[in-house]
């Protein structure tokens, strides 16, 4: 009895937690630690849904030429690589992989592969392709961590690693399989900001540096490395305008500019353009404002005479400004320094694409960004980003304003284009981190204080968010604690239905491939269709190896990757006019398009079909693009040709033109005899929900050579010349 | 008169600034005389690029980047050890000149690189 007692009191001594007591600091670093850890596995895991309701595979369109590149950096090492001319795509013409494509991607995928298979795990390459952004995802919180507490403090640092791991603008471009260059890009992106900011805040050369060796990353990953290059200097322009201008800025901008500059050079598809480009002259220009703004601070400094100084700026100003106006217009008029592309145009101007250029119009993520997309992408960050920018205007500091100019340029941005609402996640989960964070440290030192005390000092940060009920605490002091912490439950409830909403988006909108699709069926059970692949097999097993596949655009990755065979356009675009070539023969009638596909070379042509399975993104629904890229090289095509009444339509009263066209029959061949849904006529096209106006489709020149189980997939054998007797 | 004034002026303030000058300590007399020579040199590459043309252009570009990053760096090495700026009073030359050290030989890998 007394022995058990004795080993009972000697477990409580031990239990006590005296001899386990971590100082507040170790605790605190303790569970920061374990925090982040979380987060790094949640981030990561979040981004498996799509590998759990399907399989590990590539996502969607570019990803596929992504992973035939990496593909090929493994099996051929990384000269070959880099000098590969590739003939399998944009047939005839070609194209020099290495110069135009960024290779960051695929470096960073086969230096995780080689290291792998040097520590003796046998992964195929595939996983490490699929893994790749989940796992640069994870890496993005950890930079997003020490970005916050920089910012902020390690508290909304959490927040901020916390908010950004589960954030769906930033899941939708990195679950897994999607591998596609913005799933490293975001990580590098964050990283030079980060690097950056560290760099701005103390002045040394080393991270400095580092930021350049981020920026290097981030241009060889991704073309959105022209925001980096157009934000930093624009931001060294606002310290200067607001009189920020410090050494420390001069040492930061003038070292990442310098290095950042030549380490991009090394990109081959970015080459000169640093220095020849319009989008890169802003920060050629903030370049040399810095020196002349540099020297004469010194000249100031030496002089210590403000008359003489007033003489001295003048002359300098004076000749420094027509020296730059006349060099970028001579540069500009010789042609040395080439006009903005349309790109960039479009991003200024949202209208501009849609006039000038369909090809990028013709993108749905080019598109301008709905409200409803907002909400569905930042959820509660969308209202705490005001918030947070009330915040940072409150403690105003360098790395603030630099948080708050990212936030409201990719704002902006993402507000002009869907895609970049990507852009602008990282922004905003880190402003919204910092209301987050400072609110609840607000909330919890009111609720931990002493009654006795005053609460004028700590009350007044909680009234940047929640102004309503400022009011109330100031005037009200016994409720204080009581309204503290139901404002704390509010925030909790918020916060955990923002976790809610991310799961949901995550494992519903974000997760499909979109190569497999994936349907309810009447019954509630799934249905598959795996159409794509079927196709993409049978063209690799049943066609000559050297066969030129004609397809639209979207699927010339896929076709190359997957089924191994010469396409004539991909998803690369870089040749406007062989893309409206094809678009014209899909627009024109059989023997007219025969006689361009004869000059093509094309021996199959595949077309996408949805009106068996209902699946709406199919060729008919882009049909008008092609006409529309087609006609804006070769005038023959017209738009009004395709429509009635301004129009687009499928049935009895669609136009002739359109009735007769080569994807019109291509689609629809044989479809006329099908019944696709009971109770209607047979023809009834459910991707458009009518029933189709040409039921009885005669081929003269091509024959039917494979369509898939639903039809998703058709794909017709070109047929030889005829005998000319 | 306007034109003398300035003139005036332009005399005044080179004297003044000479003898302003003169009391810089010698170290940073060392640094200013090495980024005259860089951006001396930038300027003599710039002007037979002028004369001659540009063809290597990556040549070019490497020489005058690289006169001009050397230049930028010890203008920033000169900040750092300059004990009148108050901004960088903690940080010990030693230090500053390994940074500038490390900074110059990434620059000068990736020129050589560049150099073709």
């Amino acid at each position: 009895m007394e022995k058990a007692s004795d080993l009972m009191s000697k477990l409580q001594a031990l239990l006590s937690m005296k001899a386990w007591k971590l100082k507040t600091k170790q605790q605190e670093l303790l569970i920061r630690v374990s925090i982040l850890l979380l987060v790094y596995v949640l981030a990561f895991i979040t981004r498996l849904f799509s590998v759990l309701r399907y399989e590990s595979m590539i996502h969607e369109f570019d990803p596929y030429f992504n992973y035939r590149t990496t593909l090929y950096l493994t099996q051929n090492g990384f000269y070959d690589f880099w000098n590969w001319f590739d003939s399998e795509s944009w047939y005839p013409l070609g194209r020099i992989i290495g110069g135009t494509l960024y290779p960051g991607l695929m470096v960073t995928a086969a230096i995780i592969y080689w290291t792998l298979r040097f520590l003796r795990f046998a992964v195929h390459i595939r996983e490490v392709c699929v893994l790749t952004a989940p796992f640069f995802a994870s890496n993005t919180t950890l930079v997003a961590y020490f970005f916050g507490k920089e910012l902020w403090d390690s508290g909304a640092g959490l927040v901020a690693a916390a908010l950004i791991a589960i954030c769906p603008g930033y899941i939708s471009r990195s679950v897994a399989g999607s591998y596609d260059n913005e799933g490293v890009a975001i990580f590098a992106l964050l990283l030079t900001f980060y690097l950056f900011v560290k760099a701005v805040k103390t002045g040394l050369l080393a991270w400095a540096l580092a930021s350049a060796f981020g920026y290097f990353y981030m241009v060889s990953a991704w073309g959105g490395y022209v925001f980096i290059i157009n934000l930093i200097p624009l931001y060294v322009l606002v310290l200067l305008v607001t009189g920020r201008y410090s050494m420390r800025l001069y040492v930061a901008y003038n070292c990442m500019y310098i290095l950042g500059m030549l380490l991009a050079m090394q990109i081959r598809f970015v080459g000169f353009q640093h220095v020849q480009s319009g989008e890169h002259m802003a920060a050629m220009g903030v370049f040399f404002l810095m020196q002349v703004f540099y020297f004469l601070d010194w000249v100031k400094h030496q002089l210590n005479d403000p008359k003489l100084f007033h003489a001295f700026l003048r002359i300098t100003v004076s000749s420094a400004v027509g020296l730059g106006a006349i060099a970028l217009g001579l540069g500009t008029a010789s042609g040395y320094i080439s006009p903005w592309t349309g790109r960039f145009y479009s991003l200024l101007d949202p209208t501009y694409a849609k006039d000038h250029i369909p090809i990028i119009a013709s993108v749905s993520e080019h598109q301008p960004t709905a409200w409803s997309s907002f909400m569905f992408d930042f959820h509660i960050l969308l209202i705490l980003f005001p918030a947070g920018l009330y915040f940072c205007f409150k403690r105003l500091s360098d790395a603030t304003i630099f948080i708050v100019m990212y936030g409201l340029t990719s704002m902006y941005f993402a507000g002009v284009m869907v895609r970049l609402i990507l852009v602008a996640t990282p922004a905003v989960c880190l402003i919204s981190a910092i209301a987050v964070s400072a609110t609840i440290k607000n909330l919890t030192q009111l609720v931990r204080e002493k009654p006795k005390t005053t609460h004028s000092g700590s009350a007044k940060g909680t009234t940047g968010t929640k102004t309503s009920s400022k009011g109330s605490f100031d005037q009200s002091l016994p409720f204080q604690k009581n309204g503290a912490i139901a404002l704390l439950l509010g925030v909790f409830y918020l916060l955990s239905r923002y976790a809610i909403h991310c799961t949901w988006v995550t494992s519903e909108a974000y997760s499909s491939p979109s190569i497999v699709l994936a349907a309810r069926g009447a019954h509630g059970n799934r249905i598959i269709f795996d159409d794509y692949r079927e196709a993409y097999f049978w063209l690799r097993q049943n066609t000559p190896p050297d066969a030129k596949v004609m397809s639209w655009w979207d699927y010339g990755y896929q076709i190359t990757a997957m089924g191994n065979r010469t396409v004539i356009v991909d998803n690369n675009t870089w040749n406007n006019t062989h893309i409206a070539t094809v678009g014209r023969a899909m627009s024109s009638y059989e023997d007219e398009a025969y006689e361009i596909m004869q000059s093509l070379d094309v021996d199959y042509v595949l077309v996408v079909f949805g009106g068996v399975t209902g699946y709406s993104s199919d060729d008919i629904n882009k049909f008008l693009w092609m006409v529309r890229i087609g006609g804006g090289v070769f005038p023959v095509i017209k738009e009004p040709d395709y429509l009635v009444n301004g129009e687009y339509r499928v049935d009895r009263g669609a136009a002739p033109k359109m009735l007769n066209c080569l994807m019109y029959k291509l689609s629809y061949y044989r479809f006329g005899e099908l019944t696709t849904e009971f109770g209607k006529p047979p023809g009834y096209d459910r991707a458009r929900g009518v029933e189709i106006g040409n039921k009885d489709v005669k081929l003269e020149y091509l024959e039917e050579a494979f369509t898939t189980s639903n039809w998703i997939v058709r794909i017709y054998k070109v047929k030889p010349p005829n005998n000319r007797w | 008169m306007a034109r003398s004034s300035t003139a005036k002026d332009a005399q005044a303030l080179i004297q003044s600034l000479r003898s302003a000058y003169a009391a810089t300590p010698t170290n940073l007399k060392i640094i200013d005389l090495y980024i005259i020579f860089a951006v001396s040199t930038a300027l003599i590459q710039v002007v037979y690029m002028a004369l001659v043309g540009s063809f290597p252009f990556n040549s070019f570009l490497s020489g005058v980047l690289s006169c001009v990053g050397t230049a930028v760096l010890a203008v920033c090495l000169r900040i750092q050890v300059n004990k009148e700026n108050k901004e960088f009073k903690d940080l010990p030359p030693e230090r500053a000149f390994a940074d500038f050290v490390l900074c110059n030989l990434v620059l000068h890998l990736v020129i050589m690189n560049f150099l073709g």
